[in-house]
């Protein structure tokens, strides 16, 4: 575990969710933009304690594969 | 102690009605048209299931009948009736995944798991209820489906339809999926087994996808004995799942009396007690008390804090379930539930920093569990927080969609979904209001058979798993 500081969050407003979403083709209402901005708000919150604990050097799990991560692959 | 044992045709365990077919007691016709009468009598309640396959079902018997009389015996599923969660595809049969989305849609393949179960001759009788794209709430199209211990609380989900057929003998066993607990919150909601085997033990093709990364598919049954027979029928390597893992599988129904006498149990103070209701800690301290009765010793191991694997996994998993229904969330977003329709949005805007983080903690967790664990065969926590909930305001059904709800929810699941080690719930007794209680034993990767002996040989000193819920009961 890295000692590192959590990141100053910012807060999420619903433009920015409708900006966010419309980047990947997704479409918010007003409305629903804002409904969604405080669990929106929740949601990067625990995702910023990834940062605390992420070691930036490690190998990603890119592919989950557990019978070579564990040796066990047969022929 | 309740009373009421399980004693009928209908509510025997599947390892023993298969005996009675093997050796011409019963025959599957008269099995099948049993568990159908059973379902026609109980699912109007439970709506535990989505399509029930009479007319296949009935040829199906007809036809194991047939080989079975002449001489050709293909094993203990040979005859059985089994349900299927309703996310596995079926080549003519519709596949609605809990989705008003998939409402009519019907596939022209069998998944892996429904091809591998017909080949050992089980009797596929019905696809069961499940929360809605096996991503936490109830789509209103399909109902909750009520807990048979008790009709006013949640038998959880997303396999909820399997677990409440399996306990109420519906069926002899019932193959669900978990990504997060969904076979294992279901299987102590309603007193039953559910077993998430090892990633990549079982072939994801032909399951509608959560999370590629994180998705199971595994037996639910009533006993350990059972969802041997059943994982034997449905593991192995499968060249259409690219993360089918090329790893022997055991006679696993063969090393059940194995019994748990030397093994090491592994305990953690985060994995035990934190966030627990005292009657759900009861009952599994008093079966960890039972396990080193049997001859097991128990150990204290230091685990990365479930919070950390909960929160790589929901950082993996919401994006990967948005990547998956993209195409929906586009252009049909309002046929989603709300709850469901919100969490797709909320991995909408997951940046991809934060998926790769989660992939980056994924790996360090599943190298600290495979340390921590060297010492230790097994692993016992509670498998929720919890025993059943009321319906009403239910957390994992209903319309919230708060993901530290969920984070809370999966907190002792979650962490095996993350690291893909194998994981069983087993009833290990009730509430003071008669509720079930599950204990979930974890082992390292590909060590089912551990896992599964040791729910045998608590099995064969506790009566738990033989209770009769307050449903049948009362018919």
């Amino acid at each position: 575990v890295i000692d590192r500081p959590e990141p100053e969050q910012r807060a999420i407003s619903p433009e920015l969710l409708r900006d966010m979403a419309a980047a990947v083709g997704v479409v918010l209402t007003a409305d629903r933009a804002a409904t969604l901005a405080p669990q929106a708000e929740q949601h990067f919150a625990q995702l910023s304690r990834l940062h605390v604990t992420v070691n930036p050097s490690t190998e990603p799990a890119a592919d989950f594969r557990l019978d070579q991560w564990t040796g066990q692959v047969s022929a | 102690v309740p009373e009421f044992l399980r004693e009928e045709l209908c509510d025997l365990p599947l390892l023993d009605v298969a005996e009675k077919i093997r050796t011409r007691q019963v025959s599957p016709v008269e099995v099948t048209e049993r568990v159908l009468a059973r379902v026609d009598a109980l699912d109007a309640t439970l709506n535990a299931i989505i399509t029930v396959l009479y007319e296949q079902a009935r040829h199906d018997a007809q036809e194991a009948e047939r080989e079975i009389l002449a001489g050709t015996y293909r094993g203990p599923l040979h005859g059985v009736p089994i349900s299927i969660k309703d996310l596995f595809v079926t080549s003519g049969i519709r596949t609605t995944a809990g989705s008003r989305i998939l409402t009519n849609d019907v596939p022209d393949l069998d998944a892996t798991v429904v091809e591998r179960l017909r080949a050992a001759g089980a009797i596929v009788f019905g696809k069961t209820n499940m929360l809605e794209f096996a991503y936490a709430a109830v789509h209103p199209d399909y109902g909750p489906t009520p807990n048979p211990w008790d009709l006013a609380r949640s038998s959880s989900g997303s396999s909820s339809g399997s677990a409440v057929a399996v306990a109420a003998g519906m069926g002899y066993g019932s193959i669900g999926s978990d990504t997060g607990g969904s076979i294992r919150l279901p299987a102590a909601y309603c007193g039953i087994v559910g077993l998430k085997p090892t990633y990549g033990r079982v072939s994801r093709h032909g399951g509608i996808s959560v999370s590629w990364s994180a998705d199971h598919f595994g037996p639910m049954t009533r006993t350990a004995g059972d969802a041997a027979a059943l994982l034997g029928a449905v593991a192995g390597e499968d060249p259409r799942d690219p993360t089918s893992g090329r790893v022997p599988v055991p006679d696993y129904v063969g090393e059940l009396e194995s019994g748990v006498a030397g093994k090491r149990i592994g305990i953690s103070e985060l994995y035990l007690r934190q966030h627990v209701d005292p009657a759900v800690q009861l009952q599994v301290d008093r079966a960890i008390a039972t396990f080193e009765g049997l001859g097991a010793t128990v150990a204290e191991i230091t685990l990365p804090p479930p919070s950390e694997a909960v929160t790589a996994l929901l950082a993996i998993l919401m994006p990967e379930a948005t990547v998956y229904h993209l195409p929906w969330l586009r252009e049909q977003p309002e046929n989603y539930s709300s709850a469901v329709r919100e969490r797709l949005e909320l991995g909408a805007v997951t940046p991809a920093v934060s998926y790769i983080q989660g992939q980056q903690v994924r790996r360090r967790i599943v190298d600290e569990f495979l340390a921590a664990m060297e010492p230790v065969d097994l692993l016992v926590t509670p498998t929720g927080p919890t025993a059943a909930t009321l319906l009403e305001g239910d957390l994992i059904t209903g319309d919230e969609a708060d993901p530290q709800v969920l984070a809370a929810l999966i907190h002792f699941c979650g962490p095996f979904n993350l690291t893909g080690f194998p994981a069983v719930s087993v009833p290990c007794g009730f509430t003071g209001s008669m509720l079930p209680v599950g204990m979930q034993l974890v082992a390292k990767p590909w060590q089912e058979h551990s896992l599964l002996a040791a729910a045998h040989a608590y099995e064969q000193v506790t009566s738990w798993h033989r209770q009769l819920p307050t449903v049948l009961q009362s018919s």
